[in-house]
């Protein structure tokens, strides 16, 4: 049998079974959904891996009905829990019927192919179809029926008024599917010029008639009525040309179907207004709008125990014996595998320190505590960069006039508390020791995005797991050391460099920036005499006054819109800081930050208005100019 | 009966194709103007020993990127040297957009060919030589599937097409799209239809070099059931099945847990038994997983592989759409190729089927 890497499961594909969804499921994304989202039209939208279409999966009939049986309602008991709370689930019924339609299926040609109204007709015409074929198909899978014959236990208390003339052919579910899918196989035959014949256009195609069929009280099963709430997810809506947009948000405001409806689509269909803006917010009062994004960099705390929790279910998927969490395949410490090239970055510390001519007077005490203190080597490493650091700011500032003071120990073990973080990553990064291991920092790598952390997850359990098979005898656990978890993510990220190439056309100019951003961070890192979280600045600050400038006249500025693509699809991450004025940060996603070799806290960030930003994208960019 | 192309005469060599093609009068010859150094191969051949004779150059649209304009420029220089092959023959030049402009993830080129190739351009033509040796094969499959459906029943068609594998797997597509898609021409719409979502899926890709990311993108946005690879072999390198396997052996067996038995074998330069071996394949399915009212089988292929070997799998796209198969083709958009320098003319070949003559249709 083939081994299959745990991590590397997509969990919203159709090819996982119901419990395996649910076993690699964890809850916390659902707090975001709270009870009028079962009541009425929504928004989610987020950059790819955030998690929404795995939330979409939630709700699918596929995994709902598992919950008429007690023994999985006990076995999922947090997730029964949870629905039962909503009033989705009660007792052994499911209240809840979705269908989840994708908008990716080249609507946005037929606008281009067929004359205006032609279009909208045929557009409408496919919704239609699409809503009633997934509505009832999720009916035959929610009532475990053994085929679709049993349709015909579906009836409806009335239908639209504009489908009156066709209430005989569509009578009841099986004559309906049928019917319906008769009709979506001519749309689309004409369509692709199979046959020449154009589909008869009926009235009932020119609105979304389809939502009125399926409200709740409106479906009946053998006669009763089974649901409480019908919900409708359209997917991939950014796909969709900004007309047939339009079409299906007003039809929705129009029509007032009682039923829910939730709008996915990726940041990208978001206008750049909205994605700059503070809350992503659509500015429909009557439409709701949350970003994945948002909610997980807001909630950082569940994120890391929801990442946690993943990854812990995926490594008990795998059922590998002694090992039920990801904490026992890497190693969080780098003491013993590096002790060597740790004694000759102290060494040459020593060297540093004892060549500045008031430092071993000075800071004799530090020294004699660093030297003497029960602490581990690295724990001296980076104690002695501490004090490189402060070298580097006294000389750096010229503030010296040594006078004969000695630093008391005290002092300095305040300030090493602040400046631990700083100095250890000076110290990796100066003397070539891991920096980039361990469990937490994998998840500040991740970025708060699930499939970012499974991605680079995933490499370091297989190596694990390639270590331990090759040395079975020796080895008595999977635990993968820093040294290799530091080697793996460096090619890692090379990799997904590499890989932006495949993702865009303008791949060069959205490399070009990201790479002269990485430039101005290393070279302030460069300096080793930041005191502030990390070490150096890990992106840049725009304005927000002129950012609003530029896209309230609707001017073009090309840096803008890349910046604005690149947090559309997470190489940049957007947060706000007020410094004297409103800025927006645009920081490297954390993995470009190990691809630069930066360090991983959210802390510097260089100011520069638009005009100078526009000149990381300059052919003769020269560093000397931020 | 059972191949609609079966009996379709096959010219596999130079000589071959100027014995048959000799002194046919009213041709017109259509080809697309692009980088590659094969665009005027057919045209040196058959000029000279056709009767009258036109030309229709189709230009499409490309990215605007650094690589498509240097591309832009060599076939700028390969239309000239057509211009200088033809003398005063006439040459009708037909642009067709290739993307939305609103939106160049789109691509529309079967429907400008639609508006742009017109029946009253080939009025007085009785031959119709389509040459697809410069031209991408979202192009050339739309431009034939679109020719057969305006042509008249006394007009023929032929795809000529100039092979240089060696070339061929030198060239690297650079994938543009953020995914895959299926080709217009071929169901395109009837594909994605809802109610054959959930229905069987069999992918039949056709392999070849240093196309992974393609082949992913693909892979990823068909999701099939059931994928059966094309190796090209036999094939003039004849590791070159096995290079293939290599490469692709993680992606292939790993992730997309193909069985071995799975694998096919297609002749690299035999576009009439790769079409009658892919014509058998999905009829099996057809009979093993077909039953009677249930939802449609989506057959899709992919090809990484050569020219004739696309050749092959278009006959199957048209014989099995006309028997109202869900077949279709699925790609990859590009946004240019890297392509290297010289080609090796030694090893061009030049191939030509003709589908509207039967090789014993006297």
């Amino acid at each position: 049998m083939i081994w299959e890497n745990p991590f590397l499961i997509k969990n919203y594909e159709g090819n996982v079974s119901a419990d395996a969804f649910l076993d690699l499921f964890n809850i916390s994304v659902l707090d975001v959904i709270t009870e009028e989202f079962f009541c009425s039209t929504n928004y989610i939208s987020s950059s790819p891996g955030a998690g929404k279409t795995t939330l979409f999966k939630a709700f699918s009939p596929e995994i709902l009905k598992l919950f008429k049986e007690e023994v999985y309602q006990k076995r999922y008991n947090k997730m029964f829990r949870y629905l039962t709370k909503r009033k989705l689930v009660a007792g052994d019924n499911v209240r809840l019927i979705s269908s989840y339609i994708s908008c990716a299926g080249n609507y946005g040609l037929l606008e281009n192919i067929l004359e205006e109204r032609e279009g909208e007709w045929i557009f409408s015409s496919l919704i239609n179809f699409r809503i009633i074929i997934a509505m009832l198909r999720s009916i035959v899978e929610m009532e475990m029926w053994k085929d679709r014959e049993e349709l015909e236990r579906i009836s409806f208390v009335s239908l639209p008024e504009e489908m009156f003339a066709m209430a005989d052919v569509i009578s009841n579910g099986k004559k309906m599917y049928m019917w319906v899918c008769e009709q979506e196989k001519k749309l689309c035959r004409y369509l692709d010029g199979n046959i020449i014949e154009k589909p008869q256009k009926q009235t009932w195609q020119m609105t979304l008639s389809a939502l009125k069929i399926f409200e709740p009280s409106n479906i009946l099963i053998d006669g009763e009525q089974k649901y409480a709430c019908t919900l409708i997810i359209f997917d991939d809506f950014h796909q969709l040309t900004y007309k047939q947009k339009e079409f299906i948000v007003q039809s929705l405001y129009l029509i007032r179907p009682r039923i829910a409806c939730w709008i996915g689509q990726r940041l990208v269909g978001l206008k750049a207004e909205q994605i700059i803006s503070l809350d992503g917010s659509i500015g429909r009062e009557y439409q709701k709008s949350i970003i994945l994004d948002s909610f997980w960099e807001k909630n950082t705390g569940k994120y890391r125990n929801a990442i946690k929790d993943i990854a812990n279910r995926r490594i008990r998927w795998a059922e590998i014996s002694g090992v039920d969490k990801f904490s026992t395949c890497v190693s969080n410490s780098i003491s013993g595998e590096m002790d060597n090239k740790i004694e000759e970055g102290i060494c040459d510390i020593r060297n540093i320190i004892e060549n500045v001519h008031y430092a071993p007077m000075k800071y004799g005490l530090i020294i004699k505590d660093i030297e003497e203190g029960n602490y581990t080597k690295f724990e001296r490493a980076k104690r002695y960069e501490c004090l490189v650091i402060k070298l580097r700011r006294e000389e750096y500032g010229q503030m010296e006039f040594y006078l004969g003071e000695v630093e008391s120990v005290k002092e300095f073990h305040s300030l090493y508390a602040s400046w631990e973080k700083v100095a250890e990553y000076y110290f990796c990064r100066k003397y070539n020791v891991p920096y980039y291991y361990g469990e937490e920092r994998l998840i500040e790598i991740s970025a708060s995005n699930i499939e970012q952390y499974l991605y680079f997850a995933s490499g370091l359990f297989e190596r694990s797991r390639a270590a331990f098979l090759r040395d079975r005898r020796g080895k008595k656990n999977y635990k993968l050391s820093a040294f290799d978890q530091s080697r793996y993510l460096d090619e890692a990220v090379k990799k997904r460099w590499e890989d932006i190439n495949y993702r865009y056309a303008e791949a060069e100019r959205v490399q070009k920036i990201l790479k002269n951003v990485g430039v101005l961070c290393q070279r302030i890192a460069d300096g080793e005499r930041n005191s502030y979280v990390g070490g150096t600045i890990t992106g840049i600050g725009i304005p927000l006054r002129e950012i609003n400038d530029v896209l309230s006249k609707g001017r073009d500025c090309e840096i803008l819109e890349l910046l604005i693509k690149c947090v559309s699809d997470r190489y940049l991450e957007k947060r706000f800081v007020e410094h004297g004025e409103k800025y927006v940060i645009f920081y490297l996603n954390r993995w470009l930050c190990v691809y630069f070799h930066l360090p991983l806290a959210y802390g510097g960030w260089k100011a520069m208005k638009i005009e100078r930003a526009a000149k990381l994208l300059d052919e003769k960019f020269a560093i000397e100019d931020f | 009966m059972r191949y609609e192309f079966g009996e379709s005469v096959y010219l596999g060599k130079n000589e071959e194709i100027v014995d048959f093609f000799r002194g046919k009068s009213n041709s017109l010859i259509v080809l697309g103007c692009g980088f590659d150094p094969r665009m005027n191969v057919g045209i040196k051949t058959l000029v000279p020993i056709l009767n009258e004779v036109e030309m229709l150059v189709i230009h499409y649209g490309r990215h605007n990127n650094a690589k498509s304009r240097a591309n832009s420029k060599l076939g700028q220089k390969n239309l000239s040297e057509l211009y200088a092959i033809c003398g005063d023959r006439k040459i009708e030049e037909v642009t067709i957009e290739r993307y939305m402009p609103a939106n160049e993830k789109v691509d529309i080129s079967y429907y400008s060919l639609q508006n742009k190739i017109t029946q009253n351009m080939m009025e007085n033509i009785s031959h119709i030589i389509v040459d697809i040796s410069a031209m991408p094969k979202e192009v050339s499959f739309s431009l034939i599937q679109h020719i057969r459906r305006i042509k008249t029943e006394k007009q023929k068609i032929y795809i000529l097409a100039c092979e240089n594998s060696r070339y061929d797997n030198r060239i690297e597509e650079i994938p543009a799209r953020d995914s895959a898609n299926y080709m217009q021409c071929f169901n395109l719409f009837t594909a994605g239809r809802e109610a054959v979502n959930e229905s069987t899926t069999v992918w039949i890709p056709f392999m070849g070099e240093h196309e992974s990311a393609a082949f992913k993108k693909i892979a990823e946005f068909v999701k099939p059931d059931e994928v059966c690879p094309v190796i090209p072999f036999p094939a003039k390198d004849i590791n070159r099945g096995e290079k293939i396997i290599r490469s692709y052996g993680n992606y292939l067996f790993k992730e997309l847990k193909i069985e071995k038995k799975n694998i096919m074998y297609a002749p690299e330069n035999q576009p009439l038994l790769v079409y009658m071996k892919l014509y058998d394949t999905i009829m099996f399915y057809e009979s093993a997983l077909h039953y009677k009212n249930e939802e449609d089988i989506k057959y899709v292929f992919s090809s990484q592989s050569s020219k004739l070997m696309d050749v092959g799998i278009l006959l199957t796209l048209l014989d099995l759409n006309k028997k109202g198969l869900v077949v279709t083709m699925a790609y990859v958009d590009n946004e240019g190729y890297e392509h290297p320098e010289p080609c090796d003319e030694a090893y061009n070949q030049l191939s030509c089927i003709c589908l509207d003559d039967k090789e014993f249709g006297w």
